[in-house]
């Protein structure tokens, strides 16, 4: 068992670690207040050629691991969600079409993301669904060498910038489908705007990012841009949430991370009664235990990671990583707050930026509960819940 | 609104501290649980006439209520003290008196003549009576697991579910086809049997009401919160005292805020165990409405309070805490053994879930 990063991850880390460290905190907080989607960031990762590290070297990518998508992501999420929600879904999100995809639509859709031209959304989630996925409503009819789409999805983000999407539909209903997961149908295809309207979802904080629901009325989508088989969709999805899960718990812990530095740095620095309030063991022990936390996060989240390289199961390992990652960087950015005082409220210090992003990690892309759904029924064996 | 004790509760609790101070040390109890033999405090108890604290004086008590009860009872657990007799009496008394003439048969319990032992598993509220007890006639049969104070009890009172309500028996246990079996608990400084009926004779005394047994089984899990609270609060007297003695790296351990915070968090639980425990000792004696549930919570609240006390009492004591030598393991387990008495937090908490008509 080997726990280091050989010298390829660690040139890696650092490389974009140097891309990273162009933009500071005063950058993201003007993001965040100007809701700016940080482009220039995102062109320099694309110029660099970090958007295509997982898809295969044939399409211009890179042809890495989840192993090295993690450390990447998690470089990348020291710098608050805005900066990883705004390449994640382009970096990470086509995996069904990498993996499903005919070689004539991996030819035609991967090189234009890899250079930065094509930018994606994902589509899954409805208003009335949540995690239930089997129950989308969103339809599309097959009509000769097209389908037509009609539905609503919610909680996409970057809709408002993205030329393309992945979406996932029903091609037949629930009620008429043999088993639930039969009938769902994926698609990778153009946004079109005239057929899709595209509205904001005001929200708590990751504000450079938008956040969308989207109303689908008559979208057109030629046959040729169906992933795989139609009706199989639910098993093409389900393929990408391990290696999703691992990459979420990356950006909890690189984020956390951040912000147990920071909350680490004023300790040092800010004089109370007469010294550092660092040397409180009130101020100390908390930021070291979410420090063992988010150690502890890693460790699993290398764990599924290095699993899934090696082409074996990992279900458990991905959702503990994400289940540890995401409790360990809500409890540190509060942490941080309170170790800030007053000034942790204020947004010049930036931890309360965090602080506003962290509960998502609680929340999305599944919850909490969820998981441990999941950990009862697979790891113990106990009977489903719900 | 004056939330604060009357003259005459500081005195009565003053009284009491001073006695079992004189009399009551923690090498008596030691004693008494090493030799096995609670009786010299059962002896103390009567002496006292401590039995009737809490009973009107026309039943025979020393009159007082309630709060003066609970004062009683959280000073017996700041001493360790064997108190099962008195919770087993003001239980079989508790349902007695509610059942019209049933309390005549049982009033030598008061004057020490008789000790009465309420028929119920200790581990489920004594509300819910035991279903498991076979009615031939005027016979009964049936085991009844863990049963306070019955190794010692002279009578034993039988709440048996019917109609919306409890049926009494009353049994002697001396009476053929009785036979008790001592059970040794976590906690020795009370007593536990296993109670074996077969065919054995016994009195019907009336049926006691549902709410009426209610009532009791909330004042009692109102005294246990009570004991609990006195225990916590003997434990944390113990551990700043300890903390304050103990030197590594050249200062007190107590100067650590590590240590010190601990012990202010265990302050503020058992402050607002208090707050809770005499609301609803007011509130059950005032009759009001949410009396009941007022004590549902104080049981669950302080007993759970006094456990987490318990476990970072011995934490901060270190090592020494976890010998047989030290005093802090009386406590500690009168702390666990409290949480399960008469039902747990979780009992509790689920009682008031359904008052609250969640779905």
């Amino acid at each position: 068992m080997d726990f280091s990063l050989n010298d390829d991850q660690r040139a890696i880390e650092e490389a974009v670690g140097t891309i990273c460290d162009a933009y500071d905190d005063n950058y993201w907080l003007r993001a965040e207040n100007e809701k700016r989607f940080p482009q220039e960031f995102v062109d320099d990762l694309v110029k660099a050629g970090w958007m295509g590290v997982t898809m295969p070297q044939e399409y211009g990518g890179a042809g890495l691991g989840i192993t090295e998508a993690a450390i990447i992501i998690k470089r990348i999420s020291r710098l608050g969600a805005n900066a990883s929600s705004a390449v994640h879904i382009n970096m990470f999100g086509p995996h069904p079409v990498v993996v499903f995809g005919t070689p004539e639509q991996k030819a035609r859709f991967l090189p234009p993301l890899i250079a930065g031209k094509d930018r994606t959304c994902f589509g899954v989630t409805e208003p009335n669904v949540g995690l239930d996925t089997t129950h989308i409503k969103t339809f599309a009819e097959r009509k000769g060498d097209r389908y037509v789409v009609h539905g609503s999805k919610v909680w996409i983000s970057t809709a408002q910038i993205a030329n393309k999407i992945l979406l996932v539909t029903r091609t037949t209903k629930f009620e008429d489908a043999k088993r639930p997961t039969d009938g769902l149908t994926l698609f990778y295809t153009d946004l079109d705007r005239s057929k899709v309207t595209v509205r904001e979802i005001p929200k708590m904080g990751r504000n450079a990012v938008d956040s969308n629901e989207l109303f689908i009325d008559g979208l057109e989508i030629p046959v040729e841009d169906r992933i795989g088989e139609e009706g199989k969709g639910f098993e093409y999805l389900l393929h990408g949430l391990n290696p999703e899960r691992v990459l979420i718990a990356g950006t909890n812990i690189g984020a956390g991370q951040a912000v147990i530095d920071k909350a680490a740095q004023y300790a040092k620095d800010r004089i109370v009664f007469g010294r550092p309030i660092g040397k409180n063991q009130g101020i100390q022990h908390p930021l070291a235990d979410c420090w063992i936390r988010l150690q502890a996060a890693e460790t699993m989240m290398f764990k599924a990671a290095s699993l899934y390289d090696q082409g074996k199961p990992c279900g458990l390992e991905a959702n503990m990583a994400k289940y540890l990652g995401g409790d360990a960087y809500f409890e540190s950015a509060a942490r941080a707050v309170r170790t800030h005082g007053g000034f942790g409220y204020a947004k010049e210090f930036h931890v309360e930026r965090y602080y506003r992003e962290a509960i998502m990690g609680l929340i999305g892309p599944v919850s909490h509960e969820l998981v441990l759904c999941h950990i009862a029924e697979r790891a113990l064996g106990l009977p489903k819940s719900y | 609104m004056r939330f604060a004790f009357s003259e005459e509760q500081e005195m009565l609790r003053d009284m009491i501290h001073a006695a079992l101070q004189r009399e009551v040390g923690l090498d008596k109890v030691r004693r008494w649980v090493d030799g096995e033999d609670l009786s010299p405090f059962d002896a103390f108890l009567v002496r006292n006439a401590w039995l009737g604290i809490g009973v009107a004086e026309d039943a025979g008590g020393q009159g007082g209520g309630l709060i003066e009860q609970a004062l009683m009872f959280e000073a017996l657990g700041r001493s360790a003290a064997p108190s099962g007799v008195l919770l087993a009496s003001v239980g079989t008394l508790g349902f007695a008196s509610r059942v019209p003439g049933a309390a005549e048969q049982l009033r030598g319990l008061l004057e020490g003549d008789a000790t009465g032992a309420l028929c119920v598993s200790a581990g489920l509220p004594a509300d819910q009576g035991v279903s498991q007890v076979q009615i031939n006639g005027e016979r009964l049969s049936g085991v009844v697991p863990m049963v306070l104070e019955a190794p010692g009890a002279s009578h034993l009172l039988v709440p048996i579910p019917a109609d919306e309500g409890l049926e009494l028996w009353l049994l002697q246990a001396d009476a053929p086809g009785v036979e008790i079996q001592p059970r040794r608990l976590i906690d020795r400084t009370r007593r536990f049997g296993d109670v074996h009926l077969q065919d054995a004779q016994a009195r019907y005394l009336g049926r006691l009401p549902r709410d009426a047994a209610r009532e009791v089984n909330a004042i009692m899990a109102l005294l246990i919160a009570a004991e609990s609270l006195g225990a916590a609060r003997r434990m944390l007297d113990m551990t700043v005292e300890y903390v304050g003695q103990r030197v590594q790296f050249g200062v007190p351990v107590g100067s650590f805020q590590a240590v010190k915070h601990a012990a202010a968090e265990i302050l503020v639980d058992l402050e607002a165990a208090h707050s809770g425990i005499y609301y609803a000792a007011w509130a059950l004696s005032e009759g009001q409405a949410d009396g009941v549930p007022q004590a549902w919570i104080a049981k669950a609240f302080t007993t759970e309070a006094a456990v987490r006390t318990a476990d970072r009492a011995l934490m901060l004591h270190g090592a020494i805490g976890y010998t047989w030598e030290h005093d802090l393991q009386l406590f500690y387990k009168r702390a666990k053994l409290n949480q399960e008495l008469l039902g747990s937090p979780r009992t509790y908490r689920e009682r008031l879930a359904e008052s609250l008509e969640l779905h």
